[in-house]
């Protein structure tokens, strides 16, 4: 399962191509002024990036339902509405009912996989929901429902994740959002999430894809057996099947690159938002410490790269489960690549210092204080918000192309740490596949190719359980981090300088328990060939006395006292000679 | 007549290689292998003042006039230098790089006149360990680094007993001089703290039979460990096997990250056997005094809650199965030391350390379905459970206890688990009390076990409730070789006393053991010249990762159909 999701992830972008224009929407960043009464009432920070997605955050509104929207006139008309191509397509609805798998995401909760876990998780017992907040958790993203702990009380369609899931609860809009003069921007307000913005779609897509204050999925579920959550946008918006016009996707080097900054940013606000909700009692299912928020491989080797597991942090010796970077590597890789280019503001030191503050109290220890977290998470996601409304992210956001996505990979790949996890390594693989555009000779010209090597070295056997340890030793398809890097560094060596902070890699200088073994039979071997050896002079020591038969079994054997054996005839001074060329063999031999 | 030993020592003679002075009513003492002279390891002991004290007697054996000399193998010492892995563990674990290891070995070369390095001296483990410790941060070039590989590892590897140790336990560069210990020190396992007072009552001629009839609590009172009691003496291998962290002995996750071996899952009577042991066993004991008088007051004395005179004319102790009661013993015991070592843990600075948790809690293979999941969780799955290897024999064991302390057990573990499958890692503060209210019971429960004389009849009762032990208290692969020693373990000794099972069934449970049939390998690396590091560990690993228990259980549940237990035994345990 796990292994057909990386592939579904990393595979999506080698070798596809989408087309398009992007504009960038007039409203950026909407003002902070425009959090509705009904958002604030639910607790939402107007400071923060909740502003962007906030009416799906909200329990104030009624949700209708996707079939509010299937009206053959409105959204759900059997022909691509063609003859006004400034409005909508008009058959929204069959194309996402049929092409869409949110479409059907009903069907997947009522698996009977599904219905294993929640049993599992006790929310079902045999048949029957028995934990009705459990159950609104999952619904929370596996249908337009209410979400996990809140009063709202709504009829349970059924639909998947259905057009309110997106675009936020109807209640307010659903009859004035056709008519002439709406203002699809201007409408949060009133529950309309404005997709149009691509920040804001890829908040809200983070919403499920990642997990907000009111949607959690934990290490209970993955342990029950969910896929772990891996959000690039990029990838995801090259898959879905687009049940609207997407014309924006003409200007093919803006919009992947912008696509991947706004995942980015998204993906960082998102997790911050549910770390928040976790490390605060009783918000979420999760119980404090959450594993889930902790990079899998750390624990679980067989998800790392193949050596990962030999080579704990240099950083750190508190064998503690380092933080994900899955949602903030590169948020990051953008941020220190402004810092090198000596383009930083204020925004952007001031975001890098909350991120790494946010690390440092989770990998405190096994238990870290929930309330300085707690705390160090709320001005993490202020300084995201200051970010992308200060100059740095208006800047980023205006000219964000695929040939600045590829020096920010180059300048990632220049620093040993980005091939630290898994995660951080098939981030940046993925960045630099977003910014395939500006590959010479494009997608599908001579980096292809390496760009698939690096994509088979980082994907998972095509099995769906991990790959068992007895298998990993034998090399898997899992690459080591050496290998990682030299493939990375040939791919984004064109796209921008390479510039190494002279780290070395972990593994480099490292002495395999093989190499170990070897030097030592080595220098055993090597030190019998010194001495004219008498046979026996190695044999083990035994008692002198003869055990009795009633002795236990595992004595060893007895033999014949062996002779005192014979000085050594090498001089004092010529053994010193030999084993100093001895050990001089070793140590070129590594 | 054990001082007339003394002047005869073989140790005295293994050392000077000189004749022996034969006493009145010995016999001349056999001097040791040639290697004896020359082996470092020998050598190194052989400085000690405090292990030479024991070689006055227990170096090397001789045949002695009197029966009661029987109370002793009197070979010990030897036997231990030689064959016991104990006896090197601190070499085992000196940070060496290959620099270290040729200027010691060209230093031994020279000193004692070695025709090659000895194999036992160096090993992988030497850079493993410095490598551990520079991961670790200790520079163990400088005395306050090896200071804290002193504080921290030398505590197990090296018998280092904390402020106020006699011993230096000075840098390996130094090691020449007359203090270099290379492993564990007799005292290290038989002496209580520094009270050295039994060294000399427990040898002195003419007090020997007056101190060996005193009881238990005198003895320990004068500084001698009591391990003849089989709790006492489970209490002192766990407290490195296990860990105690009143004693600093406590491998934590950091120690793990930075490449120490996982430890085994520890089943008392199979550990012993391997060492290979140095004492013997009581049954055996019993028949070499077979001549002597005394020999039923003796274990009168020293057992006190298993015989009265009644009881030993009825069972006497040759007949008893003793390593039954030790496994036995041991499980209880051991469940005790895990807990003990959460209660220790249980405070901020010290809880959730990964340690304390089930190495396979967190390490296991992804599946779906998988097994894991089949069995269910306490609580939400994805919380890291305790260590499983030690309930693995857990309820037979109390059951033997009694059934009102099996309830009261059951209880109090129901409470824990549900603690550990509350959040993640669980709240130390709920955990330590239900596990101070466990081990109140397990007290009772091995107070209990001990008192009861094992005949086979129970023994083949309790080898078969243990070959019937669901699958699902078996996935971890150190869980199910408990199962796999202790079945090994009774029908040995159901063999050992004349009472064999059917050869085809005696087969079968060979054949548990081999990795080949079973998946687990029951053989442990014991010896003093077999190397866990590296391709021991390699092979174990690969074994724990590809276990599955699936090809056990079936294997299990065919023996336990077959054994018979005769219909005469009303109980698990004879009373």
């Amino acid at each position: 399962m796990i292994s057909r999701r990386l592939k579904s992830n990393v595979a999506a972008l080698i070798g596809f191509m989408i087309g398009g224009a992007c504009q960038l929407p007039p409203a950026v960043a909407q003002p902070v002024s425009l959090l509705s009464a009904g958002a604030q009432s639910t607790g939402l920070s107007a400071a923060t990036l909740d502003r962007l997605h906030q009416p799906i955050l909200r329990s104030d509104l009624k949700l209708l339902g996707a079939q509010s929207c299937a009206a053959a006139s409105c959204h759900g008309g059997p022909h691509p509405g063609v003859a006004q191509p400034w409005l909508s397509r008009g058959s929204e609805y069959p194309l996402w009912f049929e092409n869409d798998p949110h479409s059907r995401s009903w069907k997947t909760i009522s698996s009977d996989s599904s219905v294993a876990m929640m049993q599992r998780l006790k929310i079902m017992d045999g048949n029957e929901i028995v934990d009705q907040k459990g159950f609104d958790n999952c619904l929370a993203c596996h249908n337009t429902t209410k979400r996990f702990h809140e009063p709202r009380s709504t009829e349970e369609r059924k639909e998947g994740v259905g057009c309110a899931g997106c675009h936020g609860p109807e209640e307010l809009w659903n009859g004035s959002h056709y008519q002439t003069g709406f203002d699809a921007l201007g409408s949060t307000e009133i529950g309309f999430v404005a997709n149009g913005d691509l920040l804001t779609r890829a908040r809200t897509c983070a919403a499920c894809h990642v997990g907000d204050q009111d949607r959690d999925m934990n290490h209970d579920i993955i342990a029950a057996g969910h896929p772990a959550l891996r959000y690039e946008l990029a990838t995801f918006h090259a898959w879905e099947p687009k049940h609207w016009r997407d014309s924006e996707a003409a200007d093919k080097q803006f919009y992947e690159a912008q696509l991947w900054l706004a995942g980015q940013i998204a993906a960082a606000d998102a997790s911050l938002s549910l770390l928040s909700a976790r490390s605060r009692d009783h918000h979420t299912v999760s119980e404090w410490p959450e594993l889930s928020a902790y990079d899998c491989s750390s624990c679980h080797h067989s998800l790392g790269l193949q050596d990962a597991r030999r080579t704990p942090r240099a950083d750190t010796r508190l064998a503690i489960a380092p933080l994900s970077t899955w949602n903030t590597a590169g948020l990051l890789w953008v941020l220190h690549y402004r810092i090198e280019q000596v383009q930083a503001t204020p925004e952007d030191l001031r975001l890098v210092e909350s991120l790494e503050e946010v690390r440092r109290l989770m990998e405190a220890g096994p238990r870290p204080n929930a309330e300085d977290v707690s705390a160090a998470v709320g001005e993490a996601r202020l300084a995201i918000a200051a970010w992308v409304d200060g100059s740095a992210g208006r800047s980023e956001r205006s000219r964000f192309r695929s040939d600045r996505l590829g020096r920010v990979a180059a300048s990632a790949a220049g620093k040993t740490g980005s091939f630290e996890t898994w995660e951080s390594a098939v981030q940046l693989y993925l960045a630099t596949v977003a910014a395939r555009e500006s590959w010479p000779g494009g997608p599908s010209g001579p980096l292809r190719d390496i760009g698939e090597s690096l994509r088979q070295g980082l994907a998972y056997p095509d099995l769906t359980s991990s790959p068992e340890y007895a298998l990993r030793q034998r090399k898997g398809p899992v690459a080591t981090r050496a290998e990682v890097r030299l493939k990375t560094l040939e791919l984004v060596r064109w796209l921008g300088p390479v510039v190494s902070d002279n780290q070395p890699m972990p593994t480099e200088g490292e002495r395999s328990p093989e190499q170990i073994e070897q030097s030592v039979e080595d220098l055993l071997k090597n030190n019998a060939k010194l001495f004219d050896s008498s046979p026996g002079v190695t044999k083990p020591i035994v008692p002198a006395v003869p055990p009795k038969d009633n002795e236990p079994m595992l004595q060893p054997p007895v033999v014949p006292p062996v002779p005192v054996p014979p000085k050594p005839k090498l001089t004092p001074e010529e053994i010193r000679r030999q084993l100093k060329a001895l050990q001089d063999d070793n140590s070129s031999d590594q | 007549m054990l001082c007339l030993f003394v002047i005869a020592s073989g140790w005295q003679l293994a050392v000077a290689q000189e004749e022996p002075v034969a006493a009145p009513g010995t016999q001349p003492v056999q001097a040791p292998a040639g290697d004896g002279a020359t082996d470092p390891v020998f050598k190194s002991w052989q400085k000690q003042a405090g292990v030479q004290e024991c070689g006055k007697c227990h170096f090397a054996a001789s045949a002695f006039s009197t029966p009661d000399a029987a109370f002793s193998k009197q070979n010990e010492l030897q036997f231990w230098l030689a064959n016991d892995k104990h006896a090197i563990a601190r070499r085992r674990v000196e940070p060496l790089n290959d620099e270290d290891m040729v200027a010691e070995a060209v230093r031994l070369v020279e000193e004692l006149e070695l025709t090659s390095v000895p194999k036992d001296w160096f090993g992988a483990s030497n850079q493993l360990s410095l490598r551990i410790c520079e991961k670790m941060g200790y520079d163990v070039k400088t005395n306050e680094g090896y200071v804290l590989f002193r504080d921290n590892c030398l505590t197990c590897h090296g018998g280092y007993h904390g402020q106020g140790d006699q011993q230096e336990f000075v840098k390996v560069q130094d090691y020449k001089n007359d203090h270099y210990q290379p492993g564990i020190s007799c005292n290290g396992c038989h002496q209580i703290d520094s009270n050295v007072a039994w060294i000399q009552q427990h040898g002195v001629q003419g007090a020997d039979k007056q101190w060996r009839n005193l009881p238990p609590a005198d003895k320990a009172a004068a500084g001698m460990r009591d391990l003849v009691n089989v709790s006492v003496q489970a209490a002192n291998c766990y407290d490195c096997h296990i860990g105690n962290r009143s004693k600093d002995m406590f491998v934590t996750h950091v120690m793990y990250a930075a490449g120490h071996p996982p430890l085994p899952g520890v089943e008392l009577q199979t550990f012993c056997t391997s060492m290979p042991q140095h004492w013997q066993g009581e049954a055996e004991l019993y028949r070499n005094l077979q001549s002597f008088a005394g020999k039923d007051a003796y274990f009168t004395a020293n057992f006190p809650n298993l015989f009265d005179g009644e009881k030993l004319a009825k069972l006497p102790p040759d007949k008893l199965h003793w390593d039954t009661r030790k496994m036995i013993v041991g499980a209880l015991a051991a469940r005790r030391q895990t807990v003990q070592l959460l209660i220790d843990s249980a405070s901020p600075e010290r809880w959730a350390d990964y340690s304390l948790y089930d190495c396979a809690a967190c390490h296991h293979e992804l599946q779906e379905p998988s097994i894991r999941q089949l069995r269910g969780y306490v609580g939400a799955p994805g919380r890291p459970r305790q260590f499983e290897w030690p309930s693995a024999l857990l309820t037979v064991a109390l059951d033997v206890a009694g059934e009102d302390v099996r309830k009261n057990a059951d209880a109090s573990e129901a409470k824990l688990a549900a603690a550990f499958g509350q959040s993640p890692f669980g709240d130390p503060t709920v955990i330590s009390q239900i596990g101070a209210e466990l081990n109140q019971t397990l007290d009772v429960a091995i107070e209990r076990a001990q008192s009861k004389p094992f005949s086979g009849v129970p023994a083949r009762a309790i080898l078969k409730r243990i070959a019937s032990t669901p699958a699902h208290k078996l996935l971890v692969y150190d869980a199910a070789r408990q199962v796999v020693w202790a079945i090994q373990s009774i029908a040995a000794e159901l063999a050992a006393h004349g009472e064999p099972l059917p050869e085809n069934l005696a087969a079968k449970i060979t054949a548990l053991g081999n990795p080949a049939v079973s998946g687990i390998e029951a053989a442990l690396p014991a010896g003093r010249n077999v190397f866990i590091y590296s391709k021991n560990l390699d092979a174990e690993l690969n074994r724990k990762a590809a276990f599955d228990v699936e090809k056990l259980a079936p294997l299990l549940a065919e023996i336990s159909r077959e054994i018979v237990v005769q219909p005469a035994a009303p109980d698990v345990a004879a009373r």
